[in-house]
């Protein structure tokens, strides 16, 4: 068997899964029938109804011909890493080293996604930003943040 | 005459500093955002969101709205400033306007597509002002099998109506949907057993979702797909108002845009950009030998500007009576009103006047306020315009972080944020769409409380097919679904509805 659309092929496989998934976790609730729904009939349906849309969609991407076999293409890695890390870093390094260091570590790490950093615009982008998201979230919406680091 | 006394009570919500000092920030914001590359309107909401979650619900929604009217001017420079990339359907609108500034006459379509539009604007608010009782009226008369079914139809219609196969929209519906429910059946603690994350599901906030999905998600397609750095075709807008004759001659397109765009603005999906493109051909069409279409010609500009913003305004409409979004922008606002304590519903309009009018006016303002900051500012957003993505991405990332952490402060909604973030990046690598998922989770309470009112008390689902409303709306969906895919449908469809 060929697969006629990798796009199609996968997004139909994510979608079979993901319903069963969530008609199993639903399973584990009380269902009910259709004429008394328990808080699991809706979830079940819906899961059921996601993995026989994602089937479908999998049936098709096996079935008819498309123009160059949609490939997913190739995976940018390195924005992944990027930015995705900044985020995580963001929230392992903002309830301890405060708003002051996490902000400019932020933005620096996030700016790697594009290639190696260039200094003078990281500069300018990690004051401003920090500066406006001092105003912001501290002096305007009085967020309860650490400023500095605590050390434990 | 209701209309003024609606107009007045709308005029003494909004007309407060506090409101009338949100507005402006939120008409400059969305001017900035707007013309900022790889920035929308969904991710400049879904960034102000957070904010959003510290002002009293007038002033929050006020706030966003605004944002989402700078916005649309934002795009308006860009879209005639710069070169389409994509063959998007947006960009055939603006063709005349981009032909203009090729030939150095950009401060002209721009002059012409900003009075257009704000013309449009006015004339879709006043609509609105006049027509919402009637709505809110037929509101109320629709009981809750009723209510199930328009939303059904809503969703369908969404995506319909809207590039991109059906059958992968309807499926990140049910996503949606299922997200929205997880909270509610404590499907989490499957995952708690398989991840070892305790309920992390369950109170998957929409701002997380918001900001996870679409703006993080955006960023890492945006920087997946490297495009080169947007070069305005002229730095000089030239002159920017238009003569007396002009005018004139451009008049009757604006009003006949307005008035399609008001109409065709209360379709879901795509409602405001089919208006936009049936301006463009009606124009062209009633211009005949004489026009100058896709050369230059400023009723090309004035009609499709026109209808595209008028259509923008009265897509708030069904949110604000019927508690229905037609678009991911409006599922916003509504999660945005949900947040507030505001339940979107019909019962909005009495409950709370100053909320419904005041927004209304708000809107009309807005776009005053507008009209005073974006011409003359117009140098400032063809400088912003042009700026590296480089320079803009690694401040967004930091504002999603900071706003998803300012919700509740949890560490956790961080890490679900990047989740959803690679989650967007793989939905648009696998071509699903992800504004139907937002609609689904924004929708999903609320059709689940209807359903489960309508089944009441004898569990009978026949209720959904024996009142004749009911099943009218569902006999249209099914209908929409079977017309969509049928093959000579389709490719008309993925023409009219093609982003970039």
């Amino acid at each position: 068997m060929k697969i006629k659309s990798q796009q199609d092929f996968w997004a139909g496989l994510l979608f079979l899964t993901l319903g069963v998934v969530f008609a199993l976790g639903a399973s584990e609730q009380a269902v009910g029938s259709a004429r008394e729904p328990g808080p699991g009939f809706f979830p079940l349906a819906l899961g059921a109804v996601m993995a026989l849309l994602g089937a479908l969609i999998l049936f098709l991407s096996l079935t008819f011909e498309t123009d160059g076999g949609k490939p997913i293409g190739t995976v940018a890695w390195r924005p992944l890493l990027a930015v995705l890390g900044a985020i995580v870093l963001c929230a392992m390094a903002l309830p301890t080293l405060g708003l002051w260091l996490t902000c400019p570590v932020v933005v620096a790490v996030a700016s790697l996604a594009v290639g190696p950093p260039h200094w003078a615009g990281l500069w300018w982008m990690c004051l401003l930003s920090t500066l406006v998201a001092y105003l912001v979230f501290v002096v305007a919406l009085a967020l309860p943040l650490p400023l500095g680091p605590r050390w434990v | 005459m209701d209309l003024f006394h609606h107009l007045g009570s709308g005029w003494s919500a909004a007309w407060t500093a506090q409101h009338l000092g949100l507005a402006l920030a939120g008409c400059l914001l969305g001017l900035l955002m707007g013309a900022l590359p790889g920035l929308g309107p969904v991710v400049a909401i879904a960034l102000l969101l957070p904010l959003a979650g510290a002002l009293g619900p007038v002033a929050s929604l006020i706030l966003l709205a605004s944002v989402h009217c700078g916005a649309q001017y934002g795009a308006i420079t860009v879209r005639t400033l710069v070169p389409p990339g994509a063959a998007s359907s947006l960009a055939r609108t603006a063709l005349d306007a981009h032909q203009l500034a090729r030939q150095g006459r950009a401060g002209i379509a721009l002059g012409v597509a900003g009075l257009a539009s704000v013309a449009a604007a006015w004339l879709a608010v006043g609509a609105m002002l006049m027509f919402a009782p009637l709505l809110t009226e037929l509101a109320f008369h629709f009981g809750p099998a009723e209510y199930f079914s328009l939303m059904v139809l809503s969703l369908v219609g969404a995506v319909a109506l809207s590039p991109g196969s059906l059958i992968k929209a309807l499926a990140m519906i049910v996503l949606g949907l299922l997200l929205s429910q997880v909270g509610a059946a404590q499907v989490s603690r499957l995952f708690e057993h398989a991840l070892g994350v305790p309920d992390a599901f369950g109170q998957l906030h929409v701002v997380v979702l918001a900001i996870g999905l679409f703006a993080f998600g955006d960023i890492l397609t945006l920087l997946g797909e490297p495009a080169a750095a947007r070069q305005p075709v002229a730095s000089e807008p030239g002159p920017l108002r238009p003569s007396r004759e002009v005018w004139r001659q451009v008049r009757p397109a604006v009003w006949r845009g307005g008035a399609l765009g008001t109409l065709l603005g209360l379709l879901p999906g795509g409602g405001a950009v089919l208006a936009a493109l049936v301006s463009h051909k009606m124009e062209r069409r009633l211009a005949g030998q004489g026009g100058q279409f896709g050369r230059g010609d400023l009723r090309g500009v004035a009609g499709p500007s026109a209808a595209l913003q008028a259509g923008v305004q009265t897509s708030f409409l069904p949110m604000l009576t019927f508690g229905i979004p037609l678009n991911a922008v409006m599922a916003l606002l509504l999660g945005a009103m949900a947040i507030k304590g505001v339940p979107p519903g019909p019962q909005v309009m009495s409950a709370q006047p100053a909320f419904f009018w005041g927004l209304l006016v708000a809107l009309g303002l807005s776009h005053g306020l507008i009209l005073l900051l974006n011409l003359p500012l117009l140098r400032v957003w063809i400088g912003l315009l042009s700026l590296p993505y480089r320079f803009v991405f690694p401040v967004v990332v930091l504002a999603g972080c900071l706003g998803v952490y300012a919700v509740r402060g949890q560490v956790l909604d961080l890490y679900l944020a990047a989740g959803l973030g690679l989650a967007g990046y793989l939905f648009h690598k696998l071509r699903c769409p992800l504004a139907p998922l937002l609609l689904g989770f924004i929708l999903g309470p609320m059709m689940e409380s209807h359903l489960r009112v309508a089944l009441q008390p004898a569990g009978d689902w026949r209720v959904l097919v024996t009142r004749p409303v009911s099943v009218t709306l569902l006999v249209v969906a099914t209908a929409l679904v079977v017309f969509v895919l049928l093959p000579s449908v389709r490719r008309p469809r993925e023409a009219a509805f093609k982003e970039e």
